[in-house]
């Protein structure tokens, strides 16, 4: 019972394809949970709603991210999505915290909240998931080279 | 090198994790903080009108809400600052149930200075605007209004048509007829109204004062009688109308007549 190849690529199989788009489906999954709670929240906010538009395009590009740097697992380009997957995330977080007061009404009274802190913590929470991805890209660069060096030695 | 970004990859995830349960607690528990305005409580001492306003924060929610600052506003129907109020509360804890009472006193001499107050209902409109700082990092602020309705203490103020009536070869007999209504919830017109009545020469016909005690939403129906020298006695003039009472001092009011 031989795993069956695809593209040729060593180990890449239509086992592990599926295993992926599995992976991947569930990430989405979680993550499109998520962030319906969040936007189905923040919609009660009058100064959200100029953000639904940007946040469905957000959510979008996410998931087509998740699926990229899956099925690009093991390549450079699983780094390059993860990093500009990374990069979109503050960008969106810096985009929507921009006016960072939202104001909603609850019966007669007008509350009026101050998301900064928020903005704060997933901005962090972003730049560390970037600061990751850079290294995990550097380590595989680094890996690379090692194999490259290793089969030049053996050449010789 | 791996095991580190694999520990840091961990790390991440435990970050937004309780970053996402965090955001997801607080804004839950937003909405389980109830406030609501009880009915203001408005008593007159001396020319001053008190009203205590007591509010209820009832924090159903995790976090606490601290550095509670609470400011309100009277105001009119023109947006003239009458009254204001702070407070300041240091913490409602989780859970937690508190009414206070924000005590605003005006005085009324200030509210009726301007005239319309005295003479056309309207209504104050109180204005409260609270900052707070919930689970000690997020600043919150509301605004709620509350419309408290003004009734004029002499509504509908008229001086009828006077009544002439010869009383002796030198004196003339002059009926003057007032009413008005006292629409004010609040108090009661308590004092005297003076009047004088002026002719076109500028010459004092006669004048006359009245004691007014005319309790809050209630109507007066009175007479001011003189007796005016027939040489005085002129077709067109000004009746001046000045008032001292318990809540205010207002005149001369000018009424021309003829």
């Amino acid at each position: 019972m031989g795993e069956k190849r695809v593209n040729g690529r060593k180990g890449f199989t239509v086992k592990k394809l599926v295993w992926r788009l599995l992976k991947a489906f569930i990430k989405t999954v979680i993550i499109y949970f998520i962030f319906e709670t969040i936007t189905g929240f923040m919609g009660s906010f009058e100064s959200f709603q100029d953000y639904q538009m940007l946040s469905m395009a957000f959510m979008v590009l996410y998931v087509i991210f998740i699926f990229a740097t899956e099925l690009a697992r093991g390549t450079v380009f699983q780094h390059v999505f993860a990093i500009a997957n990374s990069m979109m995330f503050i960008l969106y977080f810096a985009n929507i915290f921009n006016t960072s007061a939202f104001s909603f009404a609850v019966e007669q009274i007008q509350l009026m909240i101050d998301l900064r802190f928020f903005l704060g913590i997933f901005v962090v929470g972003s730049i560390l998931g970037l600061a990751k991805n850079m290294l995990g890209f550097i380590l595989w660069m680094n890996e690379r080279e090692e194999i490259w060096m290793a089969y030049q030695i053996k050449s010789q | 090198m791996k095991v580190s970004l694999k520990a840091l990859g961990w790390a991440i995830r435990f970050f937004w994790i309780i970053a996402l349960a965090f955001a997801v607690t607080c804004v839950y528990s937003v909405t389980l903080i109830q406030a609501s305005f009880g009915e203001p409580n408005i008593t007159l001492t001396q020319r001053e009108l008190n009203i205590e306003l007591p509010i209820t924060f009832n924090n159903g929610g995790y976090y606490a809400l601290t550095d509670f600052n609470l400011t309100s506003l009277i105001v009119d129907d023109q947006k003239s600052q009458i009254g204001r109020a702070t407070s300041f509360i240091a913490k409602i804890g989780p859970q937690e149930n508190m009414t206070f009472y924000q005590n605003m006193g005006f005085n009324l001499t200030e509210v009726l200075k301007h005239t319309r107050h005295l003479f056309n209902d309207s209504s104050l409109t109180l204005n409260g605007i609270g900052h707070l700082v919930y689970a000690s990092m997020i600043p919150f602020s509301f605004e709620a209004n509350i419309t408290i309705p003004w009734g004029a203490p002499l509504h509908n103020f008229t001086i009828h048509e006077l009544s002439f009536s010869l009383y002796n070869t030198t004196h003339v007999r002059l009926v003057v007829p007032i009413s008005f209504q006292n629409h004010s919830p609040y108090f009661g017109v308590l004092g005297n109204i003076h009047v004088e009545i002026v002719n076109d020469r500028e010459q004092l016909m006669g004048t006359d004062a009245l004691s007014l005690n005319v309790q809050s939403t209630t109507n007066y129906v009175g007479q001011i009688e003189l007796f005016i020298n027939t040489v005085h006695v002129t077709t067109t003039g000004e009746i001046r109308a000045s008032f001292e009472t318990n809540s205010f001092n207002y005149g001369p009011l000018v009424i021309p007549y003829g």
